[in-house]
């Protein structure tokens, strides 16, 4: 069992449920402070790539802005249509925002701290996200509104599509930390701890052995989090703000705590798995102090790179997004186990599998340049193609054909 | 009683209420609700007795994918709209069926002498070994069930075609 | 841990209850849903043999092994059921398993 830091300090060791408590509410905590955090710098990161500035009213520099945001949410009135499902409609909330509490319970923000190493830490996080899922079709039906309805099945259709490149990518990883083990140990206990996963790091992050499987891995993130460019399920000029649509004050502010935990939560797991987490590149010769810094600096990064897409991309729509998954992320997610599984069966090098993936990250690049090439032209050709143009019929014609 | 028995106790009385709640309940979307509750306290079951493994598998399954079928397919065959009958013809037949059956399953389990270990002893289920036999002894049937997969996947693509002259 | 005799119990009784709603719903999604509890109650109960006998018959899996097929082959098998009810929808436009009765004599 992690020690806790405040038993570090005073030399006590306190019993398991307080210790798990005192974790917990660090955790409740954090995530508070964060989607305080992320909804004033949201605005600001997007204000600036849109060349404005953003909140600057309340208070210095703009920064209350989250507090002013939270007291409207909850003095607004709780508000419910009368011929929704009454259970259904407030249940859905907690469906959607607990297993997004939950997952953070493995995950490590450095060498200990931890709320609990789960041993199926990586299985855990995936099994329970979802069920958000259930939350977001309960939320969708129970609103008794057809826009709803229409943004829960998108939401849940492309949180489905995209959760499985995303898995079959993150067995990808766990495959080489297993190799890894098996040369070391013996036996492949602890490849799906994701302390472990940031363990094996020390050297080389695995986006350098594995970079399609990053790739990937942010992509689907993007779509789990219905963030642009895959934002079709929540868009407000497509399905009038999708599932929580007929929901107001506390009630919508569960959905968008949950949005912005669920935010926090897969950067933390991207930079874990992918980029070394509390660990690379020299986390364990450094105190807990610094490696807190380099998990924030490397989750920081991440974020910054959803907003910027946010700012920067146009938005997917709901078949093209669904083709995208199925057609070409997951032919190419199943491609990248298969080319594991051959090169550490027969114990090649880990650079082969380094560059096995990146030769088919360039393949994946190569195809989606050359598909939307070409779609382009053809756009481009229909709109010079002259369309039939009205002939004027002068009086002469008129009189001269009669 | 140790702690592990209580909880034990108190999941399986969540598992049954779902259960109840399942078979008994007006409203079929509250059902189906109950049946995630009821599901969700299986896998609880499974962490007690140690598979943790399983729990996992159990809801990555059935908490994320039949639950969320099932609530397309009553969406899709218009559920809300024609509530259930609570007094069937079948009700009287059923409950006795039921409960005999019930009575036979408690007197044979409370009256066999089970030859297993002391419960005191139970060591936790190593997971990494349950993947060693999954694919060494039981590596013929799992290819099977993945053969069923697919199969079940390319009986749903086809079954959900429009009909001639459909649309 | 408790005794195996009570999560035998337990099981025994969700499988019950599984059986009554087989019996006595009419909506097709709601005897599947009923049938998904009796195939639970089987998976717990098999678990609970393997885990409480595992000291005494020589370290076997059987019983997980074949809880996690049941999860597996019981996914599979409800995707396929939901399809055909779905298509018996739009056919008779009833999810009624007593209004699906053109073959009774």
């Amino acid at each position: 069992m992690p020690d806790l830091v405040l038993s570090e300090f005073a030399g006590v060791s306190l019993p398991d449920w307080i210790d798990a408590l005192i974790r917990i509410v660090f955790v409740v905590a954090l995530m508070t402070v964060n989607a305080l955090a992320l909804i004033y710098l949201e605005r600001k990161v997007l204000a600036r790539f849109h060349q404005r500035v953003g909140p600057t009213r309340t208070g210095p520099f703009g920064m209350l802005q989250s507090a002013a945001d939270a007291v409207k949410l909850l003095t607004k009135e709780d508000v419910r249509p009368a011929s929704a499902d009454r259970w259904v409609f407030e249940l859905a909330p907690y469906f959607a925002f607990v297993p997004i509490f939950l997952v953070f319970i493995p995950i490590p923000w450095t060498e200990t701290w931890v709320v609990r190493d789960l041993e199926l830490g990586f299985l855990f996080v995936f099994g329970v996200l979802g069920l958000n899922l259930v939350g977001v079709v309960m939320a969708g039906w129970g609103s008794d509104n057809k826009y709803a309805l229409l943004g829960a099945v998108r939401a849940a259709a492309q949180a489905i599509s995209y959760e499985l490149p995303m898995l079959l990518v993150s067995v990808a990883v766990v495959m080489v930390v297993s190799a890894r083990l098996l040369v070391d140990n013996g036996s492949t206990l602890g490849a799906v701890d994701l302390n472990v996963i940031a363990l094996e790091q020390t050297t080389t992050p695995f986006i350098i052995l594995q970079p399609l499987g990053f790739a990937i891995f942010m992509i689907g993130m993007l779509a789990e989090l219905h963030r642009p460019p895959f934002d079709m399920p929540i868009a407000e000029s497509e399905v009038v703000g999708g599932y929580f649509v007929e929901y107001s004050g506390i009630r919508w502010s569960f959905f968008f705590l949950a949005e912005y935990t669920a935010l926090l939560l897969l950067v933390m797991i991207a930079s874990v798995v992918f980029l070394g987490g509390w660990n690379f590149p020299f986390g364990e010769d450094v105190g807990l102090g610094l490696q807190l810094v380099l998990t924030l600096a490397k989750a920081g990064a991440l974020i910054f790179i959803l907003f910027w897409s946010r700012a920067m991309l146009p938005r997917l729509r709901i078949d093209q997004l669904m083709s995208f998954s199925w057609k070409v992320l997951l032919p190419f997610s199943i491609l990248q186990v298969l080319a594991n599984a051959i090169i550490l069966t027969y114990d090649g090098d880990e650079w082969i599998v380094g560059v096995t993936s990146l030769a088919l990250l360039v393949l994946l690049s190569a195809l989606v340049y050359v598909r939307a090439k070409m779609l382009a032209r053809g756009a481009e050709r229909s709109i010079h193609k002259q369309p039939a143009r009205p002939r004027l019929i002068t009086a002469q014609d008129v009189t001269s054909g009669d | 009683m140790s702690a592990t028995e209580v909880v034990f106790y108190i999941i399986s009385f969540v598992m049954v209420a779902g259960g109840l709640g399942v078979v008994l309940s007006r409203n079929i979307v509250h059902s189906a609700l109950a049946l995630i509750m009821s599901l969700g306290a299986v896998a609880g079951i499974y962490v007690i007795l140690t598979v943790e493994f399983l729990a996992l598998a159990q809801l990555v399954v059935y908490g994320g994918a039949v639950i969320m079928l099932m609530l397309f397919a009553l969406m899709l065959t218009r559920a809300r709209e024609r509530p259930q009958a609570l007094f069937g013809k079948n009700r009287p037949v059923a409950l006795a069926v039921a409960g005999g059956l019930l009575t036979a399953f408690v007197a044979g389990i409370l009256g066999t002498e089970w030859a297993q270990s002391n419960r005191d002893e139970i060591e936790p289920v190593p997971f990494e070994e349950i993947g060693d036999v999954l694919f060494s002894v039981w590596a013929v049937p799992f290819e099977v069930v993945s053969v069923v997969l697919v199969i079940a996947m390319a009986g749903a693509i086809l079954l959900s075609q429009p009909d001639e002259g459909e649309r | 841990m408790p005794p195996l005799e009570n999560v035998l119990v337990v099981s025994a009784i969700l499988f019950s209850i599984g059986v009554y709603g087989v019996l006595t719903r009419r909506n097709a999604v709601n005897i599947l849903m009923s049938v998904e509890l009796m195939l639970n109650a089987v998976s717990i109960n098999m678990v609970a043999f393997a885990v409480y006998g595992r000291v005494a018959f020589d370290n076997t899996f059987t019983g997980i092994i074949f809880a996690f097929f049941i999860v597996v082959v019981a996914a599979a098998e409800v995707a396929l059921a939901l399809g055909i009810v779905v298509r018996l929808f739009r056919n008779r436009a009833t999810a009624n398993v007593d209004e699906v009765n053109l073959l009774k004599w």
